[in-house]
């Protein structure tokens, strides 16, 4: 449903993305794992239509009206609204009339109770967890995550995967970002490797524990790659 | 409810709610002292205390920009120094002067050689004393030629045989008709309360639109993006909200400061430039949001839109600059009449 051809992404005369080529299906997850900075929020800006690539081509085939859920490594609230505020004026924006799939997500996410708080006035773990929903409230084919889970108690990040599962069973497209093998476990079915702009390999995450090539690895990678035996 | 995120901040709404009473509030003032500078200080002088002189007074009644005080003596200090616009001194036994058909220097008339307005006052004072010359001329006319007559019925009654009004009088009336017409001109195109409000305005809808900074810097347009017509949508109730709020605003302020100033409410025709300088003012600083999404240099593109502006405006208005089109692209000088 979205294929990547060669793309490049400069910025200031440096090189943020090579050459990089990959395809998303319908219905798969797909972690991008990689150092800090090694182009991963680049990467999904790119593939969510945010940035246009320098070279290369991106190709979509979507069926809905507003196909793209986005949730960005910033919390983007606004201050002075409400949980219920935010949740009804994305509802608003996007046309979602389903409100049986926004019930179901308030009551997965545990958001009843903070439904009339300020946004600005949440805990951190809390506002993600608004920051998910507002992302995927009108029921998006692919849905974007960028490290969406930082600063989540264990028992929100339950939730949020709880639910995101849920929607991946469903049908529904998941590519993320995070630095968190508990979450990448729980939920992805492939894995994008990505080191300093340069793609180094597609997994399959049931070959994650044979996967050979690691000695290749850069320090970085190798040792997160250790992180996830402990 | 989105409108809520465009004034979350207290000093928004301070800026909304206290500044137009400030500005009413300043204007009326301004408008109040003015009005109070305007009094031109008057002395009659009468050393000799006749009731002649009060009845003059009482005759003479309120005349607008005037204030008329009545001395033993002529204030010689407060004249030379300019604080008395002029004197006028009644000679003591003036009214059987009068009665004796003999005009001649009945009133000395003392002026500052800065004094402005006092031939106004003049001219009324000669107009109600020549009604007593001219009644004491009928009446001895009268008398003498009928022997049988009453001097003081025909005094009472002098002004009805010589029929009509002094020409004095006429005249005075017409420039007073030209004073209060030209005052109200002045005041009328409102020009420098109308490019306050206009400032008020920019200062306004600047402060409303940091919003849109803010939602820029916390990746709020990212999300925004990707869902069909949503910053359209967002920034178009933006306007419709700003322009509503500038407009009722601006309907109020320059009601009220018209009002103070001539009892009638601001002419509908010259609005609606003022509305058109808010839409245009709306849509400018929207733009600014969207080609200068840094804080920083949007300030600074709103400041120097806003100080040349002003200084144009001013420019214009005093006369030292001619009026060009390109002048017009400065959004006040569409406020100039
Ligand atoms: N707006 C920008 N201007 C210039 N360079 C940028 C900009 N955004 C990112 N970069 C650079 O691009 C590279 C990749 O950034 P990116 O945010 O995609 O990394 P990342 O893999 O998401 O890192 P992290 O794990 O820390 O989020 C970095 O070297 C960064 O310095
Ligand atoms: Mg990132």
């Amino acid at each position: 449903m979205l294929s990547l051809e060669n793309i490049s992404f400069r910025k200031r005369n440096e090189l943020i993305l090579q050459q990089f080529s990959g395809t998303v299906e319908r219905g798969n997850s797909i972690t991008i794992f990689g150092p800090n900075g090694a182009g991963k929020s680049t990467l999904m800006q790119i593939m969510a239509g945010l940035l246009k690539p320098t070279k290369g081509k991106r190709k979509t085939s979507f069926v809905r009206k507003n196909p793209i859920g986005y949730v960005p490594q910033q919390l983007a609230l606004f201050d002075g609204l409400t949980v219920k505020d935010h949740l009804r004026f994305y509802q608003k924006l996007t046309k979602q009339r389903d409100e049986a799939f926004v019930q179901e997500m308030i009551d997965v996410l545990n958001l009843n109770e903070i439904m009339n708080k300020r946004v600005e006035k949440l805990s951190g773990g809390m506002k993600r967890k608004v920051n998910l929903a507002v992302g995927i409230i009108h029921q998006p084919e692919i849905i974007f995550l960028d490290e969406a889970f930082v600063g989540v108690d264990l028992a929100a990040k339950f939730d949020m995967l709880n639910w995101l599962k849920q929607l991946n069973e469903r049908g529904t497209t998941i590519v993320f970002i995070t630095h968190d093998w508990h979450v990448i476990h729980a939920l992805a079915k492939e894995m994008w490797l990505l080191d300093e702009g340069v793609f180094i390999d597609h997994i399959q995450m049931d070959e994650i524990d044979t996967f050979k090539n690691k000695n290749k690895l850069s320090i970085p990678l190798q040792k997160m790659f250790d992180a996830n035996r402990t | 409810m989105i409108i809520r995120a465009f004034i979350k901040r207290r000093f928004t709404f301070i800026l909304l709610l206290v500044v137009p009473i400030l500005i009413i509030l300043s204007f009326y003032y301004l408008i109040k002292s003015t009005a109070d500078d305007l009094e031109v200080p008057i002395v009659f002088v009468d050393s000799a205390d006749q009731p002649f002189v009060h009845e003059l007074i009482e005759e003479l009644g309120a005349v607008e920009p005037f204030r008329i005080e009545l001395e033993k003596e002529v204030p010689w200090d407060q004249l030379m120094r300019g604080e008395i616009e002029a004197v006028f001194h009644f000679k003591e036994d003036i009214l059987n002067q009068i009665h004796d058909g003999d005009s001649n220097e009945l009133i000395t008339w003392y002026r500052h050689e800065q004094s402005l307005f006092d031939g106004l006052i003049k001219e009324k004072l000669a107009s109600t004393m020549v009604n007593y010359i001219v009644r004491a001329e009928a009446a001895n006319v009268i008398t003498y030629y009928d022997e049988f007559s009453d001097w003081e019925e025909a005094y009472m009654y002098g002004l009805r045989y010589l029929g009509p009004e002094p020409i004095f009088q006429m005249r005075f009336q017409s420039y007073e008709g030209s004073v209060a017409q030209d005052d109200s001109s002045i005041i009328a195109d409102l020009s420098f309360p109308r490019l306050i409000v206009w400032l008020y305005v920019i200062i306004l809808f600047s402060l409303l639109a940091q919003t849109f900074i803010t939602w820029h810097k916390e990746d709020i347009f990212k999300r925004l993006k990707l869902i069909p017509y949503s910053i359209f949508s967002l920034q178009l109730t933006w306007l419709i909200f700003v322009i509503s709020v500038g407009t009722i605003l601006a309907f109020i302020i320059l009601n009220a400061i018209h009002f103070n100033l001539n009892d009638s409410f601001y002419d509908p025709s010259l609005f609606i430039m003022d509305v058109l300088a808010i839409i245009v003012t709306a849509i400018l600083v929207l733009l600014g949001t969207k080609i200068f999404y840094r804080k920083q240099s949007f300030i600074a593109f709103v400041l120097t839109y806003t100080i040349s502006s002003i200084i144009i405006f001013l420019l214009i208005d005093i006369g030292l600059l001619n009026e060009k089109w390109w002048m017009y692209s400065f959004i006040p000088t569409w406020l100039l009449s």
